[in-house]
């Protein structure tokens, strides 16, 4: 590990880690739990669970609202603290950041996360405003589209939104979110970190005195593997909404299982690179589908890694989605290597690391990611970062893309002349 | 209009803290309402110097030259437009390789010498930002917060800056060309005079060498530009407005105009929009969210030198009655002294450990420096003395000068299942 970065495994199987950088004028303090949208299907002492969508986003709310500090997002925010939490697909996180009264917001945040207050009245006032908050999800542009490409990629996962529908959260009851809780707020399950101009040792012992005071049920828990296949359920889906322009997306779905923590994260760079190179600003391909006006502004691409899978998207506004998919296809099965372009992002991703430690969180939210999704407690460092040429052809050379599906964003105009 | 001079600069804040070198050339001119088109367009459409053929050469060079970003920005501030271009490479200190000089010639090919073909900027780029511009145009129609934003001030504050938006001169798309689009930049930009700025861990004197070779063209070295006035704007008869669109969320707002508003009424004004909004005192969320359940989102937005606020929520379409009764009982809040008091120490230490905090924040303190610099607001440090001279009983007179100006209400006619 760098010097500013230390880590701590408490009694109780929380992993603390602290990242020092005394540069800095504030403390940033972050608890994760490896508990996100997705995590839906499970194994809690011998019994098998399948929860409707929801759910975690369900138990962030109640935790920030209605835990034994009260609301701890306006009690912190009273001290001057800027507290959140957000549920993503395979974490949830929340946090305290300031100058002052940080360690006192701290213990604020974490008396909450293991001291939430399930009563049927908090669970109806929870739930009303999460349904403000569905219909703001539904009023964005690619909400639905979403949840399509969700649906088509996977067979056997049920999963359509982190957030859940208006019938899906009326229907939740205190009994499926206490077991879900139980569940997945395991300090095992869990991990903080402290990043900022702080003190370790002043706050290593505030958390210990906390742990200390804390009777935390252990649980035994295991995330089901449904067996999932690397093939789709759909290949294609159209899905209406008032758009100027037809969206096509073409999501691609890459088996990882067999890789380990550090080969994941290579195959995500290499990727990133070769999307770039493929479909970036100023490639050959962009350029030909901008002057024949097949696509109308950028080519939008992404990677996203989950426990077994790599989901890599390419996507664009488009005037003709067969061409667009046609040649996209090509491109990205040609698998043709430049080594004069990959040493360019090569070197643009190097230049890039040094800007990094300007900001705390693009330190803390990569070491997150780098945790949650890769198993790999490790921060991302210019040294570190050691694929070379040969490597990345034979990262790329690996992967297949012949499991994928197409979804097209449509103007409700063309309901009636549309394939 | 009010004009005030300036030194061009070049204007260095030196920072050791951040690993990057920030330079900002901007290019001050009359602000004319036709041009509102020309202004954006020109940011979007230039993406190379005529010593690259392709988009491809330009982003290899870029790379090379180890350039963190290089990108054009406008700004309008009274009635002088800005068009910007902020380079940001690496502490040539801290990695070997970066050039200043390189940077600096790099950075001034791109401004001064444009890609053009025909006597005009790029046919197929103009043609193609036209089209996108027409389009989320559209789109903006589609997005509850953005329609919203844009109405609210159609109603209340009509021909003025706060209304003058794409929508209004949509119809100036349809006028320009890829040639008057480049007489206008070269009329603006390349025969311009700039004011530089620039952040970051350097020497001067080395600095001053290179804007003065690359950057600056022109022998004056002062520039008038307009100087911030205030437009109070007059509270009239009261509008109640509602319209049905199709969305799932509704939107309601309830605008105020302050009654023979004047300067010194604009902090209290400010320190009324901290008050709601600022997670210390949080009176909004307060009452609208946590109290009575009426809304995940609600907010207030305050122009002061317009003398304006606005209490607003995205709501369940029949939460409407309820929450304009809590929006009237928070403006009543604010008239308590008791009540206020406390909060208001809350949101004035609350700017205190903001200004600490922007310290971690390079755009801030870069954006800070060049507003300040250039008059377009006050220092941190003056902004905060001047909350702090506010009292509750401000706050009260202010507020029993507020009149309702405008009701604003969007049904949204989806059902959300």
């Amino acid at each position: 590990m760098p010097n500013n970065l230390t880590s701590y495994i408490l009694d109780n199987g929380l992993t603390v880690y602290f990242y020092n950088d005394n540069t800095k004028h504030t403390v940033h303090a972050e608890l994760i739990t490896k508990y996100g949208g997705k995590n839906k299907d499970f194994i809690f002492e011998g019994k098998e669970y399948h929860t409707s969508d929801g759910i975690a986003h369900l138990i962030e709310h109640f935790i920030c609202e209605h835990g034994q500090a009260g609301n701890f997002i306006s009690l912190t925010g009273e001290n001057l603290i800027y507290s959140n939490a957000l549920t993503y697909l395979n974490k949830t996180c929340y946090f305290v950041d300031g100058i002052e009264n940080v360690k006192e917001a701290l213990k604020i945040m974490l008396t909450n996360i293991y001291n939430p207050i399930f009563t049927d009245e908090n669970l109806t006032k929870v739930k009303h405003a999460i349904y403000e908050e569905i219909r703001r999800c539904n009023d964005r542009k690619f909400f639905e589209f979403n949840i399509e490409f969700e649906k088509c990629l996977y067979q056997k996962n049920h999963f359509k939104s982190t957030i859940g529908t208006i019938k899906e959260i009326e229907n939740v009851d205190l009994e499926t979110l206490q077991t879900c809780y139980k569940a997945f707020y395991q300090p095992t399950n869990q991990f903080l970190i402290v990043a900022g101009n702080f003190d370790k040792e002043q706050y290593l012992k505030v958390i210990k005195e906390f742990f200390a005071t804390q009777k935390i049920e252990k649980h035994e828990t295991k995330m089901l593997d449904l067996n999932e296949p690397v093939t789709v359920k759909k290949n294609y889906f159209k899905v209406y909404k008032e758009t100027e322009d037809t969206y096509t997306a073409i999501r691609y779905k890459i088996d990882v299982r067999n890789l380990s923590p550090k080969e994941k994260l290579d195959l995500e760079n290499s990727l990133i690179d070769y999307l770039t190179i493929c479909f970036g600003y100023g490639s050959p391909l962009r350029k030909k589908l901008e002057d024949n006006k097949t696509i109308i502004g950028p080519i939008n691409c992404y990677v996203n890694f989950e426990t077994n899978f790599a989901i890599c998207g390419v996507a664009a506004y488009t005037t003709d989605t067969d061409v667009f998919v046609k040649e996209i296809q090509k491109e990205i099965n040609a698998k043709k290597f430049d080594e004069e372009l990959f040493n360019l992002e090569v070197k643009e991703t190097l230049t890039r690391f040094i800007i990094r430690f300007d900001y705390l969180s693009q330190i803390v939210s990569p070491f997150v990611d780098n945790i949650v999704t890769f198993n790999y407690p490790y921060l991302d460092e210019a040294k570190d970062f050691d694929i070379s040429f040969e490597k990345y052809k034979n990262i790329i050379n690996d992967l297949d893309f012949s499991n994928y599906t197409i979804g097209e964003l449509i103007d409700p105009k063309y309901k009636e002349t549309s394939k | 209009m009010m004009l005030i001079t300036k030194e061009r600069g070049p204007y260095f804040l030196q920072n050791k803290s951040f690993g990057t070198v920030t330079i900002s050339v901007m290019f001050p001119y009359k602000y004319q309402e036709d041009d509102f088109m020309k202004v954006r367009l020109i940011n979007d459409v230039i993406n190379r110097s005529m010593n690259y053929q392709t988009k491809q050469d330009f982003k290899n060079a870029i790379i090379n030259n180890y350039i963190i970003s290089l990108y054009a920005d406008y700004e309008n501030f009274e009635n002088t437009s800005y068009t910007k271009f902020i380079l940001t490479i690496p502490n040539p200190q801290k990695l070997k390789g970066v050039s200043l000089d390189n940077c600096l010639k790099f950075l001034a090919d791109y401004i001064y010498n444009p890609f053009i073909e025909d006597n005009g900027l790029e046919k197929n780029e103009v043609a193609k930002f036209i089209d996108i511009y027409h389009k989320n145009i559209k789109e903006s129609n589609n997005l509850i917060n953005k329609y919203a934003k844009r109405r609210v001030f159609e109603i209340c504050a009509p021909n003025t800056k706060l209304s003058s938006t794409m929508v209004s001169h949509e119809k100036e798309l349809d006028k320009i060309t890829p040639q008057n689009l480049y007489n206008f930049y070269k009329e603006k930009i390349i025969n311009g005079n700039p004011f530089v700025f620039v952040m970051g861990d350097v020497d001067k004197q080395e600095m001053n060498c290179l804007i003065n070779k690359y950057i600056f063209k022109k022998k004056e070295t002062t520039i008038q530009i307009s100087k911030r006035q205030n437009h109070f704007l007059k509270p009239k008869e009261v509008q109640v407005i509602t319209e049905e669109k199709d969305f799932f969320q509704s939107f309601i707002t309830l605008v105020y105009k302050v009654k023979d508003m004047t300067e010194k009424d604009r902090y209290s004004l400010i320190a009324i929009g901290l008050l709601l909004n600022d997670q210390a005192s949080h009176i909004l969320f307060k009452k609208i969210r946590l109290e009575n359940d009426l809304a995940y989102t609600t907010s207030a937005f305050y122009r002061s030198y317009y003398g304006l606020l606005a209490l607003t929520a995205l709501i369940n379409k029949t939460s409407k009655n309820k929450t304009i009764k809590t929006f009237n009982k928070v403006i009543e809040l604010l008239k308590d002294e008791n009540y206020i008091t406390p909060l208001l120490e809350k949101i004035k230490n609350s700017e205190k450990i903001n200004m600490i905090r922007a310290k971690d924040n390079k755009a801030v303190i870069f954006n800070n420096f060049i507003d300040e610099t250039l008059d377009f607001a006050l220092s941190d440090e003056e902004h905060y003395q001047r909350l702090c001279a506010v009292t509750a009983q401000d706050i009260k007179k202010l507020a029993n000068k507020l009149i309702l100006d405008t009701q604003y209400f969007i049904r949204g006619k989806k059902d959300a299942k």
